[in-house]
């Protein structure tokens, strides 16, 4: 472990850990989109900027750094909320507002930061290009089903060819981590559409309370992966947990 | 077979395999004793600027027309490199008279032979007057083009053919080389570099002994070096000029860096859009490796390295250390935070040496004549650190609305009007001068008040623009200059690689904002909007792409902040170039030659020839295309803007 400064607080953190995170850990909030303790953090959203000071050779120098990948060193000081960080936050705002306007995160900040109106022409995209849902896909699932597409202003994200994927397993992974919540799951009867990607599956309800399971081929990934027992794959997490409670509950008394 | 077709590719099997220094000095002194002393050279520049001006033609016919004149004994025609008077193409030097011959066809080959060489008649026609004195010069060294540079890189890329490595030996090429693996040690090379205070030349000015050392301490194994050939700003083309011309130069850089740093693989990055750069080290590498001087136990020293080329696939954000790296490992070409640098962490996250095209040339002159004659060129002091100056000669690519463009070298300090009016000739056809732009799309434009800045690292970063790589573009009165933010805005947009929101759609928000002004819509709310995004864009965006990309729009509201106001108070373009703002009339000058009217794609101009009729244009339908502006030779149209019109 060892010692920084974050607004003048001394804190205890463990070399090389992302800064963000330390500070999320230690309750001082610093805004960010497109970061999540899940994945390696990406640095696209540019919400997370704090001043560093940090001295070499008898010199100080600050400057303004992303936190989520700013890996933590002995004898930095921090500061995460000054009058600059809060106009270039305020800068990012406005423009993911803009591509963004229905994202409820985005508008909790917009109202927070003092962004009260559209600054720019509405474009809507919902998407903010964060890549979370990619890293997810790819490091976390194992599946790798989306990619970026492009470069620039027209750079999106999608499947192969923006085709329908025959690597999506329909988890529904990327919806969850979406911090725009622009990944649309819509589970009906016994299929899951995930009309972003053009991906249809065959979904499996829980045989007890009829809720939404997984998709069949999340299943067998599972089933792959984990070894699931096949018997518990079509009962819903609740209802396993009330399964499991009650098996405890009986074997408590005999 | 024709003589021209006998100066063809070198034999790679021909070459002889070197296996010490003292081979290498013994095959130099056999070249340069087979050299006869009296025999004319003529040196014919084939660079690409001068391939758009049929060079090749040209050397071809040369050599046809001397072997039919049986001159061969007495005339060498060689097929050079770029010699940088690219306004004056196709062009040929012949020595030793040094007479110089501009704006050569094909068809004057052998008229050339038959007058200039054969009987020594200078043909007038073909010889450069000096626009602005009118002189005319016979020599190469009157022309001050020439006579005011100071030419270190670019002189050898004069006299060799960059596909003939015995040119490149002849000039003691490779003697560098020699020298370093005749007993030099890695840690003395690299003191060298960092005493001679030499600087990258890519832009970022980085002392390069000191990126050298970092390196070659960092643990990891193996180790790179990397060559960034990936000259994206529009207008430069020094690097290319220099890979064209002279890659030994380079290649030789190189293989002394890696043995300083202890690497065996090296890499150069190139622009796919440079096929003759491309071409030309290929089989630079080709013959520098037959003879022994790249690859395995190079000159029997035990050392070993070699040369990749990698060429890029088209964006120019890969010029970025880290996209550049993502990009050679084979991931599409997207900068990532620098919390750890690549000397560091780079290449398959091994401890990697990037350094520009130019950079990698000064190393084996450095090398050859030291540190002292190093820094005895250029600016301030490096004895202490080497950030204190700015040593050397640095090469521009001065373009746009001046007399003499070309590629341009000077000493460190020149100032613009040094480079501008001395060498470049001053603003063509009468113009006014309004600006400089310096450094490309993350430099700034500098108005009159600055032409007497020294030009060097800190200088013009101190005005609110930098020396970039090189990159010196002249502007005139014709020049809008919210046009000219708006165009690089444009570049740089289309160039983002679209990973940080800033840059992303901050150039996408800041050109919308440029172009309402240009079109005649903005307010004084979209300056100010356009003040505060561009301190957020630069405050936060990823990779220098998009931290230096405001830098055109905030040097030109610092120096020309009127043009703004003019195109937002008055609805007016000094430049004559928003076609919005502005309108053309014919006036009173007119004397119905019809010539307007003939021309006007559009019918937009009525009037009947010669019979006294008032000429009018038609402002409904004229598209604003200046074809009639073009056409009247006799000033009758006028372009109208803001409150003339």
């Amino acid at each position: 472990m060892i010692e920084i400064v974050i607004d003048g607080k001394k804190i205890q953190a463990e070399q090389g850990a992302s800064l963000l995170q330390t500070a999320l850990d230690h309750g001082i909030q610093i805004p960010h989109l497109c970061y999540h303790p899940a994945v390696q953090p990406y640095g696209a959203c540019r919400l997370c900027l704090v001043e560093v000071t940090t001295e070499s050779h008898g010199r100080k120098r600050t400057k303004l750094t992303t936190s989520c990948n700013y890996p933590v060193l002995p004898g930095i000081e921090v500061v995460t909320d000054s009058e600059k960080i809060r106009a270039n936050r305020k800068g990012v705002i406005e423009l993911l507002l803009a591509r963004a306007p229905k994202a409820e995160r985005i508008r909790k900040l917009a109202a927070k930061y003092g962004v009260k109106d559209q600054v720019y022409p509405v474009t809507g995209e919902e998407c903010i290009l964060c890549g979370l849902c990619i890293q997810v896909c790819k490091d976390v699932m194992g599946v790798e089903a989306l990619g970026f597409i492009g470069r620039g202003d027209k750079k999106d994200v999608g499947t192969p060819f923006e085709d329908l994927s025959r690597e999506c397993i329909g988890c529904a992974s990327c919806a969850s981590v979406c911090p725009t919540q622009c990944i649309e799951v819509i589970d009906k009867g016994d299929t899951r559409e995930l009309p972003r990607w053009r991906a249809v599956h065959k979904l499996v309800r829980c045989r007890i309370c009829g809720k939404p399971v997984a998709t069949e081929k999340h299943l067998a990934h599972l089933k792959r992966t984990l070894n699931m027992d096949e018997d518990l794959q079509s009962v819903c997490p609740s209802c396993r947990r009330e399964f499991y409670a009650r098996q405890a509950a009986v074997e408590g008394h005999m | 077979m024709t003589c021209s077709a006998a100066y063809s590719a070198i034999d790679l099997s021909q070459l002889k395999l070197l296996n010490s220094p003292g081979d290498l000095e013994e095959y130099r002194a056999k070249v340069q004793g087979e050299k006869k002393p009296d025999r004319k050279i003529v040196s014919v520049c084939t660079g690409t600027g001068c391939k758009a001006y049929k060079c090749d033609d040209l050397a071809g016919a040369l050599r046809d027309e001397v072997c039919k004149a049986g001159l061969d004994d007495k005339v060498e025609i060689v097929s050079t490199g770029c010699h940088g008077f690219c306004e004056r193409g196709a062009l040929m030097v012949i020595y030793p008279e040094e007479t110089f011959y501009q704006k050569v066809k094909p068809e004057m080959a052998a008229d050339i032979v038959a007058k200039t060489l054969a009987k020594g008649e200078i043909i007038e026609e073909l010889l450069y007057v000096d626009p602005v004195t009118g002189k005319t010069c016979e020599k190469e060294s009157d022309i001050p083009f020439y006579k005011n540079q100071m030419q270190v890189l670019m002189h050898d890329g004069r006299m060799v053919d960059p596909r003939r490595i015995d040119d490149y030996v002849v000039r003691d090429g490779y003697s560098a080389l020699s020298k370093v693996l005749g007993g030099m040690k890695g840690d003395e090379i690299i003191d060298l570099v960092t005493a001679s205070g030499l600087r990258g030349r890519g832009g970022g000015g980085f002392p390069a002994g000191v990126k050298w050392r970092t390196c070659k301490d960092a643990p990891g194994e193996p180790r790179y070096v990397i060559c960034n050939a990936d000259e994206g700003d529009p207008g430069a083309y020094m690097d290319r000029s220099l890979l064209e011309g002279n890659p030994h130069l380079i290649i030789e850089g190189m293989v002394i860096g890696a043995f300083a740093i202890g690497s065996s693989q090296g890499y150069v990055y190139v622009r796919n859009e440079y096929p003759l750069a491309v071409s030309n080290l290929m089989t630079a590498l080709d013959q520098a490796r037959a003879m022994g001087l790249l690859g395995d136990d190079i000159l029997g020293s035990g050392f070993s390295f070699d040369i990749k080329v990698v060429r890029g696939g088209g964006a120019f954000v890969c010029g970025e250390s880290t996209a550049l790296m993502a990009s050679l490992e084979g991931f599409v070409g997207e900068p990532r935070a620098k919390h750890i640098h690549t000397v560091e962490q780079g290449l398959y996250d091994k401890p990697s040496n990037l350094n520009n095209v130019e950079t990698w040339a000064n190393i084996p002159h450095i090398i050859n004549k030291g540190v002292d004659w190093f820094t005895g060129i250029g600016t301030g002091d490096v004895s202490e650190n080497p950030w204190g100056g700015s040593k050397g000669t640095k090469i521009f690519s001065l373009v746009g609305k001046v007399n003499n463009t070309g590629l341009v070298e000077v000493p460190m300090g020149a100032t613009l009007r040094q480079i501008i009016y001395d060498i470049g000739g001053g603003v063509r056809d009468g113009k006014k001068f309004k600006g400089v732009q310096t450094g490309g799309p993350s430099g700034g434009c500098l108005p009159e008040e600055y032409l007497d800045r020294p030009v060097d690292f800190d200088e013009l970063t101190k005005a609110g623009s930098m020396m970039g790589s090189g990159g010196m573009i002249v502007m005139d009165e014709d020049t809008c200059m919210v046009d000219f933010a708006r165009y690089f805005l444009n570049f740089l947009r289309g160039e983002s690689c679209g990973k940080c929101t800033t840059c992303r759609e901050g150039l996408k928000r800041m050109w919308e904002l440029t172009n309402d002004i240009c079109e005649g819509r903005g307010t004084l709310a979209h300056l100010d909007k356009l003040e505060t995004l561009a301190e957020v864009v630069k405050d936060g965006s990823l990779c220098a792409l998009g931290q230096t990309a405001p830098n055109p729009v905030l040097s030109t509201l610092r120096y020309y902040r009127d043009e703004y106001l003019g195109h937002i108070e008055r609805g007016e373009c000094v430049g004559h170039v928003c076609k919005p703002l502005i309108s053309f009339h014919i006036n009173a000058e007119c004397n119905g030659c019809n010539l307007c009217q003939l021309n006007c794609p559009y019918d937009a101009i009525s009037g009947e020839k010669k019979k006294g009729d008032t000429y009018k244009i038609d402002q409904t339908k004229c598209t604003k295309c200046r074809i009639c502006y073009q056409s009247c030779k006799f000033d009758a149209i006028d372009i109208r803007t803001g409150t003339q019109g």
